[in-house]
């Protein structure tokens, strides 16, 4: 009614009305424009410095275009109806308009409840809500936090758990998903190498997270507030593996992978520098072929007495020709960590080449906990066994081999390539080729490999060796889950047994009485209805 | 709102007449009442391998989810007749004579569909209680919640889409066939494209995307664009139906 009136008494409402096809016709024209650009982006033609802006604009022309024609409708409904109705009464017009309308509303409100991004969770262990650390940790943030999730195809979960932060963090927190398929620059700016790792950058800092799940994502997030030197020294002077040297011999992915998680890399030259530098989280003794000196041990021993950490990557005296010779880090980490390095050689006859132990058979601990079932391989490794004769030390196997591998100690067998197991001499399987340490009194952590080559360039990125590199050395320097997360337990709920006769009964009344008694009904309702013509 | 109830019970009533709509409570219980069968028959053998807790089989799996495919099918064999019928036998004229709104007529011709699935839904509720009794410490009763509501919302927005076509045919075999293709594009074709665009078209065409509010509703996450998606796709069913008929009153 109101509408019929104003377009009487002022007949300018109709004059004006062409503007409103011209706003949306020029509107039309700037979004084809725009959304041309977006594609020129998306092919990676072109990188516009602000996105955002790009994105804003075509948003608010593309809106701009129902706006417009809605604005030249309700000035002049006539015009719209002669368009689409030609000589229809005025019926048609209505229903035209109104139409438009009731669409528009519907676009409408289903934009804002996709941006009020409301949501409910109904189950009973609040599966789908974020605990109250990551709450905490998300109010404490200093500034806004940008997460790039590098993932070809995201996962339901991954993004639900991402908006759920970005709810909690009140939007401080935001985040992009990236194909790294079709975006491998940004990947290798980030230096991100696998598929489903979620990159947070803010300021000029940045945390990798390999497996985002929320508590990782948590940790990530307090190491970015509380920012710290972490440095790990590489032991050299002894035919370490060289962290600065790719290939066969080399170190350099395992020391940029590190990198990448904000480790400084650096070696250290125990003879040359006397002293362990003050600022080391971490040593990492990598394959020496020589025997450690019991000087540079001596130092070693005091820097783990004082809470230091120590990564020992052993290999078989066998393949450092350095068998019969006197090693004062195997006494040491006999004597004071409860860990005797064997001098055998595992035979695996599950591998193609028997001197390449494979396991996946792992002991529940932070090192191991993404692993899971993928399987970790160390060529050339030596069986380690687990005493208790130090009482404040707890050491424990964290890998093992499989049960019919064995630690071979006769060389000349290896020689002749004729290994097999002596009962009487060798280790038997199941053999451990990583143990754990941790020194209840001073806090010092060790952990000693059987093998070095899995960490070298030719094996860093097969299989679990990556993972279980580095969350060694994250647990070593102490940088394992910095807070454990009290969301609620899920609740487990499990099938009680059933017998086979109940089994039988519930087949025979879900398959055949209940829909039988639809037929039933179906087939009464039909004779009933002939029945009455 | 009176003329609109009367509608609606007396096609609720019809459904009852109707083979389709026995074929459709067959279809829906016969799926439902197999699945479940089937999965506690291979959990069973996983039992007798393994000494661990198995998880049961969820109510979305065995409920839920085969319901919500079999409507791509049952809502417009259950629709196609609402309208298109009144309109062959030309008793849409006297509808449209009488005393009766537009939008009552679509909208009481809804609730009757509605209403008979709501009931077919009602006696799928043996289900998840015989589950009940075979879990321990018993299902998730939010999750399963979740679930039917989802499922009531899809139905809802199903039974609207097919309203509205069968509003626009006279053949109630078009309808039928028209409301199946709008369906299925709904359903399954419209996020073809989202595996290669960029992420927020993809996401937007996820969200028109009729599985994807459905799928977190299973898992027990009721969202609001999820609320308010089947509820507008219901509303404009309903109004683009009125229309049809509004426009049949003039011509």
């Amino acid at each position: 009614m109101t509408k019929k009136r104003s377009q009487k008494k002022t007949p300018s409402a109709k004059q004006l009305a062409p503007i409103g096809l011209w706003v949306s016709g020029v509107s039309i024209l700037v979004t084809i424009f725009l959304l041309l650009v977006k594609l020129v982006i998306f092919l990676d033609l072109l990188l516009l410095p602000n996105q955002d802006l790009l994105n804003r604009a075509t948003w608010i022309f593309s809106g701009l275009i129902p706006i417009g024609i809605a604005a030249y409708a309700l000035m002049n409904p006539d015009g719209i109806s002669r368009f689409f109705a030609g000589r229809q009464a005025r019926h048609g017009s209505n229903a035209v308009i109104v139409t438009i309308a009731f669409l528009a509303i519907i676009v409408v409100i289903g934009a804002l409840s996709r941006i009020a991004n409301q949501r409910w969770d109904w189950t009973a262990d609040k599966q789908h809500t974020l605990a109250p650390e990551t709450l905490t940790v998300l109010n404490a943030l200093p500034q806004p936090v940008h997460a790039i999730a590098f993932y070809t195809s995201p996962t339901q979960e991954v993004t639900d758990l991402l908006d759920d932060i970005v709810r909690g963090s009140d939007e401080i927190f935001d985040y992009e998903v990236v194909n790294p398929d079709t975006n491998p620059g940004l990947a290798l700016q980030y230096e991100v190498t696998r598929d489903g790792t979620i990159v947070l950058v803010m300021g000029e800092q940045r945390e990798l997270v390999a497996y985002p799940t929320e508590q990782e994502i948590t940790n990530a997030l307090i190491r970015l507030i509380n920012p710290e030197q972490r440095t790990v020294y590489f032991l050299i002077g002894h035919g370490e593996y060289d962290i600065n040297q790719s290939g066969e011999q080399g170190y350099a992915s395992f020391r940029q992978a590190l990198e990448a998680k904000n480790y400084t890399v650096l070696t250290l030259n125990l003879r040359a520098l006397n002293q362990i530098p003050a600022d080391a989280k971490l040593i990492v003794i990598a394959g020496a072929a020589q025997p450690i000196s019991s000087d540079e041990l001596t130092l070693i021993a005091s820097y783990l007495a004082g809470g230091g950490s120590l990564v020992v990557l052993s290999e078989p005296p066998y393949f450092t020709q350095t068998a019969g010779l006197p090693d004062p880090l195997a006494d040491y980490l006999a004597t004071a960590w409860n860990i005797r390095l064997n001098n055998d050689v595992i035979i695996d006859p599950s591998s193609n080449q028997p001197i390449i132990a494979i396991s996946n058979s792992y002991a529940t601990h932070a090192i191991t906990e993404n692993l899971q079932t993928t399987m970790t391989y160390y060529p050339t490794a030596r069986s380690i066994t687990v005493t208790n004769d130090v009482l404040e030390v707890y050491a424990s196997s964290l890998v093992q081999t499989i049960d019919r591998s064995w630690g071979e100690t006769d060389m000349n067998s290896l020689n002749s390539g004729s290994v097999e197991f002596n009962a009487n001499q060798d280790n038997p399987g199941p053999t451990t080729v990583v143990v754990v340490a941790e020194n209840s009194v001073s806090g010092a952590r060790v952990i000693v490999f059987g093998d070095s080559d899995f960490a070298s360039d030719l094996a860093f990125s097969d299989y679990g060796n990556r993972d279980i590199a580095l969350n060694s050395v994250d647990w070593a320097a102490q940088q394992e889950n910095i807070i454990s997360l009290t969301s609620a337990e899920p609740i487990e709920r499990s099938l009680l047994p059933i017998s086979r006769n109940s089994l039988l009964l519930l087949g025979v009344a879900f398959i055949c009485v209940v829909p039988l008694l639809i037929i039933v009904g179906g087939v009464a309702s039909w004779l009933i209805r002939r029945s009455q013509g | 709102m009176r003329n609109a109830w009367i509608i609606a019970t007396r096609e609720y009533r019809q459904y009852f007449l109707s083979p389709v709509a026995y074929i459709v409570a067959f279809l829906i219980l016969l799926f439902a009442g197999v699945l479940f069968v089937l999965d506690m028959y291979i959990v069973q053998q996983q039992t007798l391998a393994a000494y661990y807790a198995v998880t049961p089989p969820g109510v979305a799996d065995i409920v839920i989810f085969p319901t919500a495919f079999l409507l791509l099918f049952a809502a417009p064999a259950l629709t196609m007749r609402l309208l298109s019928e009144e309109h062959r036998a030309g008793t849409l004229e006297l509808l449209l004579t009488s005393p009766l709104k537009d939008w009552e007529l679509i909208f009481g011709k809804w609730l009757g569909s509605f209403l008979y699935l709501l009931t077919v839904y009602a006696v799928t509720l043996i289900l998840p209680i015989v589950l009940n009794n075979f879990v321990s410490p018993g299902i998730d009763l939010g999750v399963m919640a979740a679930g039917y509501l989802g499922l009531i919302l899809l139905t809802a927005a199903y039974l609207a889409i097919g309203t509205a076509i069968s509003s626009f045919f006279n053949n109630q075999f078009a309808s039928f066939f028209a409301t199946l293709v709008v369906l299925l594009v709904l359903w399954w074709v419209i996020s073809w494209p989202a595996g290669i665009l960029p992420y927020n078209a993809a996401e937007f065409l996820r969200s028109l995307d009729t599985s994807t509010h459905i799928d977190s509703m299973m898992g027990g996450v009721i969202t609001l664009d999820g609320l308010v998606y089947y509820l507008s796709l219901t509303s404009l069913g309903l109004f683009l139906g009125t229309i049809a008929i509004e426009i049949r009153r003039w011509r």
